[in-house]
């Protein structure tokens, strides 16, 4: 008897031990999970700057920061380039093809500006603007969705096909349904990608095309429906992309219908409700590094494929940071600032700061310094 | 007859036709000889009707002097002539060209003679005279006609102009201008630099004689040189071997030797021998880049005209190389070949009446602009149609860029008054240019200034029909509104 | 013997009467539907059949001379090496006693040459090898060779904070190689301007500059303009482009030491303008673009007189004081001599309005132009001894270089290098091709329109009958043997025609070229061969998308299959080999125009009669909306960029 009940209060303090223990350790895990740093920085406010800072239009289309430390900004009235902390504007009268900027990649070796417009591409090199439009050269269409340059090659992903400038020869080159793989003429962007190019069609998924040996490969949506996912993860999300970016050997692909990732062998998808992707409709794709900085029509995820944060405006018109980490409910902050506009069309990214192209405006981010890590005694 | 007495004939013949020849060819001028005017210093002075009379008076005569001058044989070129002067050598060194009078109470007229013999051949026949021969590379001659009277401008005689004739051929007018012009002379460049006077009607420029060029069809009459200050007489340019042109000014009373450089004439107006008071007569170039000089010498008890020969960057005369006191020596020019003037193929087409215009900014101008003088808006164009009587031929739009075409009757003397919108007249150029048949002529501006060349830029004239203005609508001058 | 004879006048007659049936009843009816002229009389058989390039003067042998190209002096003053392109040699010469001492083979055409601050390495750009040759100086051996862009012909050599580089301008490419010597490689090619001919370090080393010769493809009413390139040579990357309006041909470069300035001269050119005269400068007029390093401003100055032309001014050189700049005239045989410090003053005290309209001042220069050094035939390149005190003037056509005491500006001698090429008509009538003195004031050669012979990419208003109705594309000279007639209206039956009295009414203002000179000038015009092409593989095949052009280009049914006819079929006009079949079509441009050859058809832009066409897709894009020049509204992209892609081979 005295046995047995040595035993019982025995086993209960070691059971209200080891509760005690648990409970703390729960509280210190989630006390230590919520401080573990992210595999990306938070942004810890917003600095914008619309018309009325200088901005000549709403809409912004991109943004990057080039290799000088100059800030560029094509937007839906010119061009802009941030200098002394004002914006130079660039236009039609200062010989762009066009006022309507869609995208822009710098050549780093010559600090040449590589723009493609609603008309037109224009290489802007030390103030020089020289201007390619399809009944002027060999450019395949007049609409320049998307550049890239690789070694001494510009790709140009334009509405009627892939086309390629040898830099040095000033040859060109078209690709499209008549001589690939491509089902649909619109190339809505390309990325160079070592030895091979990646480009992205409307409405056809994906081609892979290795340099070497000239040869197209398609990545099509396995279940070949454009509104439903019905098979995960097992190829891009959608054929409708709208944005394919790569970097670190990992490919993204944005879709008006979820995104994708692809590291060479396997896919990854996300859809809106089904996963922290804050929208389906994907406009824009920056990778730094291994984490995607996604722009999309209701605001911004970052993710490195298993952790989010995801920056909107919610109902009460305030700015949010949504962090999902796995197997954890979704963390809400509130924050002091917040994005322009949700419906972001470019992102630019490294490692100090992040700058956004909004519907109404552009969003210099500013990034939070890191949490400190938790101290092992508030555990015990 | 045997073969021996055939090439005995056959000799003899030969020697026969050999000297024959050399009786036939002519002797060469002796290397170094001179042909000059001479003009009696000791005879009394007579009344001059015109201006070759007062520089060659009655007795004048051109010789050719064998080296050395003042010891060689003296031929008289002129022989039988009244008067005679301003020999000019052809470019061979075989001919000479001199004004001369048959008779005391005849014309001036232009001889040409044979250097190695002959006599003096008249080659005109011009109511009025004729004066200042020059040749151009063709072996064309040029020259003044009539003789400009003493006393101004006579309405009852037509201003002097500049006429071409071509061997054996009828003399053709070349310049329309409604000022005398005299004195041509060839630049090496094709053109014919000569004397004439800028009228005092036309706005912001000193009235006065000064140098003008054609071409040898007589288009493109440009501005060449003018003195900023008010001369009486500009006479005899010349141009010399290292680049400058020389020239006799009369200002004041007084004349003085000149000279402004080709390479900026209208700024590099110099006295030619700045250390030399005493009156130079002419001026001309040697062949070895020397200049020939003819001045007043006061060695001998009177003063006459010496000739002198100096190195072209010589500030003074030296010692003279002929002095006469019996003769007054000028216009000595060396007997020798002498490199000819660049030719030129004439743009013109005789079987037309008009030329065009086109004057690229109407509104570029010399004159001092404060900012606030009008833009130009129309142009009128006025023509002299004889001595005295201008007309207004019409009024041709200027286009926004300034520039404006006309086309407008030819071989006569155009002007052009600048109007503002409201029809005030902002700038004039009194009739003195005109346009060859078929000429096609150009100008910067409207009194711009000189020795500019244009912008490069497509006038908007050249794009717009041109307006065609004649005699047929013409109407007399309105008054002068500025 | 009667009989025979008669039997041979009736088979004689026969054969003629054949003929004539032949003629009468089959050749004209060929010749109409062939050539599709109305009038036949300037049709013949050879129009189209028995042509051959093989015949054509520039496809024959010829003399080779020793025409020096680029110079460059040792830092110790005693040797000049000298690029001898027409040999393929470099040639080192002892400055003071004037002799050759060696020449070393280099192939590819040796151009432009610069050595290193020791003097040790002598780097050579070969034009026809798109290479740069680096020879030791001791040897005069070639020691190391590197692939740049295309037909290189400058070089420049700087150190910088990153190790020493060289600058190479690419005149075909369009570009710039930027290289390091140790190792020698290329780091990187960015764009220059078309042509580029020229370059010129800034005394520190942080700054090329590099002249080019052309225009930027410009339509017929825009205002042309050149650029000069600033790059930094230790990153490869473009700093600047300043402008040069209305002025191209800059063939020289130099920095000024002492001042912040980089000296290039210039052709100002007037293309635009009716040209009603020559007179002040109507046509062009040399000048000088000084930059302002620090800040990119440049202002241009001229360099001729209110009278008189030193045409096609080429190489510049600047003594190390800073004070004077030599400027060789290679149509006006001398070379200038510009007092800097008298410009300078100049420019300190005029006004900005007075400075922008300096360069149409023709009686400006003057004011700083202190002696013009009389040359033999087509001064090109100059060099200069490290001290400054010896001047030398690539004498191109005279194959010599003239040494001048550069003090005294008084000449010294020649080195000879060769003959003068006076027994090679070729030879000289490259000397008349290239001397100003035919025109009117020396204002212009034929060479200041056509730059070795080709084109300045201008399109000019000649005043023939109306004014302003006449802007006429300048058309290479380059392989027109054998494409008689000439002019765009094809009125000029040869070159002896074109080039004769109309030439010298509408253009020269002066007399015509004598006949000798007139004989020997289209005798080189014949030789000078059709453009490099850069496309084509050195075996001649072609690539996948050349050969899908030719196709196109020989074509007699579209795709659809539908038949294209004979009129319009690319082949039936632009026949092979000269690619004209030489009579005057009606393309929808606005009249008959002679069908031009399309022999180096790709380096000869713009294009169309008045040259409104800037390249090669506009022909059909945009200046063939009914078919006229060609039937092409059924290309889709790909296939016209094809087309383009064959001719860009021919």
């Amino acid at each position: 008897m005295k046995t047995t009940l040595n035993s019982l209060t025995l086993a209960a303090g070691m059971v209200l031990l080891f509760s005690l223990a648990g409970a703390t350790g729960v509280r210190a895990a989630e006390t230590a999970t919520n401080d573990l740093p992210l595999p990306f920085p938070l942004i810890d406010r917003f600095e914008n700057f619309q018309i009325k800072d200088g901005l000549p239009t709403h809409k912004a289309h991109c943004v990057l920061r080039a290799s000088d430390g100059k800030l560029w900004v094509g937007t839906y009235n010119g061009a802009l380039v941030r200098e002394d902390g004002k914006f130079r504007r660039i236009g039609v009268e200062d010989g762009l093809s066009h006022k309507m900027v869609l995208c822009m990649v710098e050549d780093k070796r010559t600090g040449d500006m590589w723009i493609g417009t609603m008309r037109g591409l224009n290489r802007y090199s030390a103030g020089h603007i020289t201007t390619y439009l399809q009944t002027t050269s060999g450019l395949p269409n007049n609409v320049i969705y998307g550049l890239d340059i690789m070694d001494d090659t510009l790709w140009v992903a334009t509405a009627a096909g892939l086309g390629s400038l040898n830099l040095k020869t000033g040859e060109w080159a078209i690709y499209d349904q008549s001589n690939t793989v491509m089902h649909e003429p619109w190339v809505y962007a390309v990325k160079g990608a070592k030895d091979r190019i990646f480009v992205g069609v409307w409405g056809g998924g994906i081609l892979e095309y290795e340099l070497s040996n000239k040869i197209f490969k398609e990545h099509r949506d396995p279940d070949r429906d454009f509104h439903y996912e019905l098979v995960h993860d097992a190829g891009p999300v959608s054929d409708i992309t709208s944005w394919i970016a790569w970097e670190d050997d990992i490919l993204w692909q944005g879709t008006y219908f979820g995104m994708s990732r692809y590291d060479g062998s396997r896919w990854r998808t996300w859809q809106e409700k089904k996963s922290p992707l804050i929208s389906n409709f994907v406009n824009f794709i920056w990778p730094h590094g291994r984490v995607a900085w996604v722009g999309t029509d209701r605001g911004i995820s970052v993710t490195d494929g298993n952790t989010w944060a995801t920056y909107r405006t919610n109902e009460k018109g305030e700015g949010i940071v949504e962090i999902a980490r796995p197997g954890r409910p979704v963390e809400t902050r509130t924050m002091s600032t917040k994005l322009p506009n949700d419906f972001v069309l470019g992102i630019w990214v490294d490692d100090q700061e992040a700058w956004f192209a909004t519907s109404d405006g552009l969003s210099h981010a500013i990034f939070a310094a890191p949490p400190k890590p938790t101290k092992v005694a508030d555990a015990k | 007859m045997n073969v021996a007495r055939h090439f005995q004939i056959s000799v003899i013949a030969a020697s026969l036709v050999l000297l024959a020849g050399a009786g036939c060819r002519k002797p060469v001028p002796p290397t170094g000889a001179l042909v000059l005017t001479q003009s009696s210093a000791t005879a009394a002075a007579t009344p001059a009707s015109d201006i070759l009379d007062s520089r060659y008076p009655p007795g004048s005569r051109v010789v050719l002097m064998e080296a050395p001058p003042g010891s060689g044989r003296v031929q008289v070129l002129s022989e039988g002539l009244a008067a005679a002067g301003n020999p000019v050598i052809s470019y061979d060194g075989q001919r000479v060209f001199f004004a001369g009078k048959a008779s005391a109470a005849g014309d001036w007229q232009i001889y040409q003679e044979d250097l190695a013999g002959g006599r003096p051949q008249m080659l005109t026949a011009m109511p009025g005279g004729a004066m200042s021969p020059t040749l151009l590379p063709n072996g064309s001659l040029v020259f003044a006609s009539p003789v400009p009277k003493i006393g101004g401008p006579n309405y009852s005689q037509p201003p002097s102009a500049l006429y071409v004739q071509s061997p054996g051929g009828q003399p053709r007018q070349l310049t329309f201008s409604s000022r005398s012009i005299t004195e041509p002379t060839m630049l090496a460049d094709g053109r014919i630099l000569f004397v004439s006077t800028q009228p005092p009607e036309s706005s912001n420029s000193a009235s006065g004689p000064a140098l003008f060029t054609v071409n040898n069809d007589g288009t493109e009459i440009t501005a060449f040189a003018s003195p900023e200050d008010s001369a009486s007489s500009i006479q005899q340019p010349r141009l010399l071997a290292d680049g400058r042109v020389a020239f006799l000014i009369s200002q004041s009373g007084s004349s003085a030797a000149e000279f402004v450089r080709m390479a900026r004439p209208f700024q590099s107006r110099a006295p030619l021998f700045p250390g030399v008071t005493a009156r130079v007569s002419s001026v001309e170039a040697a062949s070895n880049g020397d200049l020939l000089v003819c001045a007043e010498n006061s060695s001998g008890a009177k003063a006459s005209l010496a000739l002198f020969r100096v190195n072209s960057t010589a500030t003074g005369l030296g010692t003279p190389l002929l002095a006469d006191p019996a003769w007054n020596n000028c216009e000595a020019v060396e007997v020798s070949p002498h490199r000819q003037p660049m030719g030129r193929l004439s743009t013109m087409d005789l079987t037309k009446s008009t030329g065009k215009i086109l004057c690229l900014n109407a509104n570029f101008s010399n004159d001092p602009a404060d900012g606030t003088t009008p833009l130009a808006t129309h142009v009128r164009v006025l023509a002299q149609t004889s001595p005295g009587n201008v007309c207004a031929l019409g009024e041709v739009p200027v286009q926004a860029d300034g520039s404006f075409l006309a086309e407008v009757p030819a071989d006569m003397p155009i002007g052009f008054e600048a109007l503002d919108e409201n029809g005030q007249v902002l700038r004039r150029e009194a009739p003195m240019i005109w346009v060859r048949p078929a000429e096609n002529r150009s100008c910067i501006g409207c009194h711009e200034p000189h020795n500019r060349a244009p912008h490069n830029h497509r006038p908007l004239a050249v794009s717009v029909p041109i307006t065609s203005l004649g005699l047929k609508n013409a109407e007399p001058t309105p008054p002068k509104s500025n | 013997m009667k009989k025979r004879v008669l039997v041979i006048l009736l088979v004689l007659t026969g054969l003629a009467g054949v003929a004539l049936w032949l003629r009468q009843n089959y050749w004209t009816d060929h010749m109409l539907r062939m050539s599709h002229q109305k009038n036949l009389a300037k049709v013949t058989c050879f129009n189209c059949h028995l042509v051959s390039t093989d015949r054509l003067r520039w496809a024959q042998p010829r003399p080779h001379h020793d025409a020096p190209a680029g110079l460059a002096v040792s830092p110790d003053g005693k040797k000049i090496y000298i690029a001898l392109d027409d040999r393929d040699e470099v040639a080192e010469a002892d400055t003071a006693s004037r002799q050759v001492l060696r020449r070393a083979k280099v192939a590819g055409r040796p151009f432009g040459l610069a050595l290193d601050a020791a003097g040790k390495n002598l780097f050579v750009t070969c034009r026809d090898g798109d290479r740069l040759a680096v020879l030791d100086t001791q040897t005069l051996s070639e020691t190391g060779s590197v692939p740049v862009g295309m037909a290189p012909v400058a070089v420049a050599f700087c150190r910088t904070a990153a190790g020493d580089r060289l600058v190479v301008a690419n005149s075909m490419s369009d570009d710039i190689s930027v290289l390091s010597v140790s190792p020698l490689q290329e780091l990187g090619r960015p764009s220059a301007g078309r042509d580029p001919f020229a370059v010129a370090i800034t005394p520190d080393g942080t700054r090329a500059f590099i002249a080019n010769r052309l225009v930027s493809l410009a339509t017929g009413h825009t205002i042309p303009a050149s650029e000069i390139t600033e790059i930094d040579p230790m990153t490869a990357r473009t700093a600047r482009r300043e402008t040069l309006d209305s002025a191209h041909q800059s063939e020289g470069i130099c920095a000024v030491p002492s001042r912040p300035w980089m000296l290039a001269p210039l052709v100002k050119v007037r293309n635009l303008v009716p040209i009603t005269q020559v007179a002040n400068g109507w046509v062009m007029s040399s000048g000088l673009a000084v930059t302002d390093i620090k800040t990119g401003n440049v202002i241009q100055m001229p360099l001729d007189e209110a009278n008189n032309y030193f045409a096609d001014p080429s190489g510049i050189v600047v003594d190390p004081a800073g004070r004077r700049a030599f400027v060789a005239s290679g149509g006006g045989d001398v070379v200038t001599v510009v007092d800097l410090e008298r410009l300078a003053g100049w420019l300190e005290k005029a006004d900005p309005a007075a400075k922008r309209e300096a360069v149409y001042d023709m009686s400006l220069a003057p004011e700083y132009v202190t002696a013009r050094i009389p040359t033999e035939r087509n001064p090109k390149q100059l060099a200069l001894s490290p001290d400054g005190g010896t001047l030398f003037v690539a004498e191109r056509l005279a194959d010599s270089i003239l040494v001048v005491d550069a003090k005294s500006v008084a000449a010294q001698g020649r080195i000879v290098l060769g003959d003068g090429g006076l027994n090679d008509p070729i030879r000289r009538g490259e000397k008349v091709f290239t001397k100003a003195g035919f025109t009117f004031q020396n204002q212009f050669s034929c060479r200041s329109c056509h730059p070795d012979g080709h084109v300045d990419g201008l399109s000019y208003d000649f005043d023939t009958s109306g004014i302003g109705d006449n802007l006429l594309d300048n058309r290479s000279l380059m392989g027109v043997a054998g494409t008689e007639p000439f002019k765009w209206n094809g009125k000029n039956p040869t070159l002896e025609v074109q080039c004769g009295p109309r030439f010298a009414r509408v253009l020269m203002r002066t007399d015509p070229i004598p006949q000798k000179e007139l004989l020997d000038l289209t005798t080189y015009i014949k030789s000078l061969p059709p453009h490099r092409v850069a496309t084509r593989s050195a075996d001649g095949t072609l690539t996948p998308s050349q050969e899908r052009g030719k196709a196109i280009f020989f074509a007699t049914k579209t795709p659809g299959g539908q038949e294209i006819p004979h009129e319009r079929r690319c082949s039936t006009c632009h026949r092979p080999p000269l690619y004209s079949v030489r009579l005057s079509f009606d393309v929808g441009t606005g009249g008959m125009f002679d069908t031009p050859h399309l022999l180096g058809v790709a380096a000869s832009a713009p294009y169309l009669h008045d040259g409104r066409a800037q390249s090669l897709e506009e022909l059909w894009t945009i200046y063939n909306p009914n078919d006229q020049h060609g039937v092409s509204s059924y290309m889709n992209k790909i296939q016209l960029n094809d087309l383009v892609d064959y001719l860009k081979t021919l």
